[in-house]
């Protein structure tokens, strides 16, 4: 079966005429994704007619808010194929997320610990275990990359020892659009009783992850990349892993009882989950995920290939362009940085904004990979299921016209 | 169109190496990065009378317009104090924010007013350069 964008495009708001514009060709989901119609009317369906605080009123409105809450803490747990919802906590992204773990299990790490990250990490992997490595004085290695910019897993038992506690990588470059091999990292940190946690923000927008499969004991992801709202994420965590973290931020929701003498704190998922929640934007959340999970998987798959095939050999043809990343085809998601001899990213992306296509250029917040390989930043494409031919062609062009203006 | 950004007088000012690179003993010296984009900026100052500028080296690891701000910079930063400097940034910021025509050279900087994700290129070589000043 053929993915039909054509109709895809046409579930998305964003992409109808707006006062005689264009229609951008938007290559920036890996930073913030679309949303369809059926998420944006699901919000506002629920602010119109369930707009409540959730878990304290008895009275309808608040019972109706409760449940639909409820049901997209379900919907999300369904997408990862928890074993329970009480394993899905909603955050505000995935960043909230690694910060909540990594505080959480600062109490129990001490100096000499060791947390293994890579070099192919977003900021938002990588700062978070810095921050607790000044506050805790446990060492932090890094995995190296292969020239390719794949995590080299070559020599694996190096890094992962026995002070290891935790092993936290990307399950996709935001850069490189590399797929993690995680099977022998889950393999290293279980031989030695370290956690994994594994930062799935650029790959839970490309379809269902299996946790129990994967093996890991955290799996964090942002809603805005898969189509969702803004200002919501997730932290999955194994039920005995979350149950033994203690709170990072205390307040209304997550305790169990509060007097003057102490406090007792309530159980996996509220007790991550102070103050009032982030409840439209999970509902959001839920409709997304439904909305990817209505997409053909094989024929979404053969569509990104045959683009991704498509791009990368066009942009080969174009004098002075770097590929950064995996060159073949397995184990990669549609995500394509590049750089041109002579022209900065920045002014790449501005060209390229005045031919309408919106891209990324910069450092991508990955400049530990950056520094790796060789490179300060970098424009970057990235595919999402209304991406077709037209996107790309509109790209090249575009590049084609940056090398002759500024070069 | 936003390819306008990109004029031959900008170009040339970007191409202008006349103050790029570094001095040897400089007096002060500053490095700014661009948060966002990664850009670095280090500027290299000799005073005369612990106070003017007497020399200027940029050494910009940036975009055209950060290139091309840095080069007008350090022409104009020759023989400033750093009031001047001062008020060069203030007419650059008036420039940006549109509610005054400053006129003279900076105003081949006009278009890159309605780009306000830019404006951090433009800015980044002055700010360094009044880095170096404070130290």
């Amino acid at each position: 079966m053929i993915l039909d964008t054509v109709s895809i495009r046409n579930q998305f708001p964003i992409f109808a005429p707006h006062g005689g514009e264009p229609a951008v060709h938007y290559l920036d989901s890996a930073a913030t994704a679309q949303m369809p119609a059926s998420v944006i009317d699901a919000i506002t369906r629920f602010d119109s007619q369930s707009h409540a605080n959730v878990q304290r009123g008895v009275y309808r409105l608040a019972e109706k808010s409760s449940e639909a809450f409820s049901q997209a803490r379900q919907t999300i747990a369904h997408y990862l194929n928890a074993t329970s919802s009480d394993e899905i906590v909603f955050t505000s992204g995935t960043t909230d997320s690694i910060n909540l773990v990594a505080q959480s299990l600062s109490n129990s790490l001490k100096q000499g610990d060791e947390i293994v990250i890579s070099l192919a990490e977003h900021h938002s992997n990588f700062v978070p275990w810095q921050m607790l490595k000044e506050q805790k004085g446990i060492e932090l290695k890094f995995l190296p990359l292969e020239r390719n910019g794949r995590i080299d897993l070559s020599d694996l038992a190096k890094f992962v020892t026995d002070k290891c506690k935790l092993v936290a990588v990307t399950h996709c470059s935001n850069v490189t659009g590399a797929i993690t091999n995680l099977e022998p990292i889950v393999a290293a940190a279980r031989s030695v009783d370290a956690m994994v946690l594994v930062d799935g923000a650029q790959m839970a927008p490309h379809g269902q992850v299996d946790v129990q499969t994967l093996g890991a004991d955290f799996y964090v992801f942002s809603g805005h990349k898969c189509f969702g709202p803004t200002g919501v994420g997730v932290l999955w965590g194994k039920q005995a892993a979350l149950e033994a973290l203690p709170p990072h931020k205390g307040g209304g929701g997550m305790i169990r009882s509060v007097s003057v003498e102490g406090t007792s704190f309530a159980a996996p998922p509220a007790r991550f989950e102070a103050g009032t929640p982030p409840i439209s934007q999970a509902i959001g959340l839920a409709e997304a995920l439904k909305w990817i999970n209505s997409l053909d998987p094989i024929a979404l798959a053969d569509h990104y290939k045959t683009l991704l095939s498509e791009t990368l050999t066009e942009l080969e043809t174009i004098s002075g362009i770097s590929i950064i990343g995996p060159l073949d085809l397995r184990n990669r998601k549609p995500v394509i940085s590049f750089t041109l001899e002579g022209a900065h990213p920045h002014d790449i992306c501005q060209i390229l904004d005045s031919h309408h296509v919106a891209t990324r250029g910069g450092h991508h917040c990955a400049q530990p990979l950056m520094t790796a390989l060789g490179f300060s930043g970098a424009v970057r494409a990235s595919l999402a299921p209304y991406n077709d031919r037209t996107d790309i062609h509109a790209l090249l062009n575009g590049i084609e016209r940056a090398a002759k203006v500024l070069r | 169109m936003n390819e306008a950004l990109y004029q031959q007088a900008i170009m040339d000012l970007a191409k202008d190496e006349a103050h790029a690179g570094q001095l040897d003993g400089p007096d002060a010296t500053a490095t700014l990065d661009n948060p966002l984009c990664g850009d670095r900026v280090t500027i290299d100052v000799k005073l005369s009378e612990g106070k003017t500028v007497s020399e200027i080296a940029h050494s910009v690891k940036g975009c055209l317009l950060c290139k091309a701000s840095a080069t007008l910079m350090s022409r104009q930063a020759q023989g400033a104090n750093r009031q001047d400097v001062e008020n060069l940034k203030m007419s650059l910021e008036k420039l940006l924010s549109g509610h005054v025509e400053p006129g003279g050279e900076i105003s081949v900087f006009t278009l890159v007013r309605a780009h306000k994700s830019r404006h951090d290129c433009l800015r980044l070589p002055i700010d360094t350069l009044l880095e170096a000043l404070k130290a």
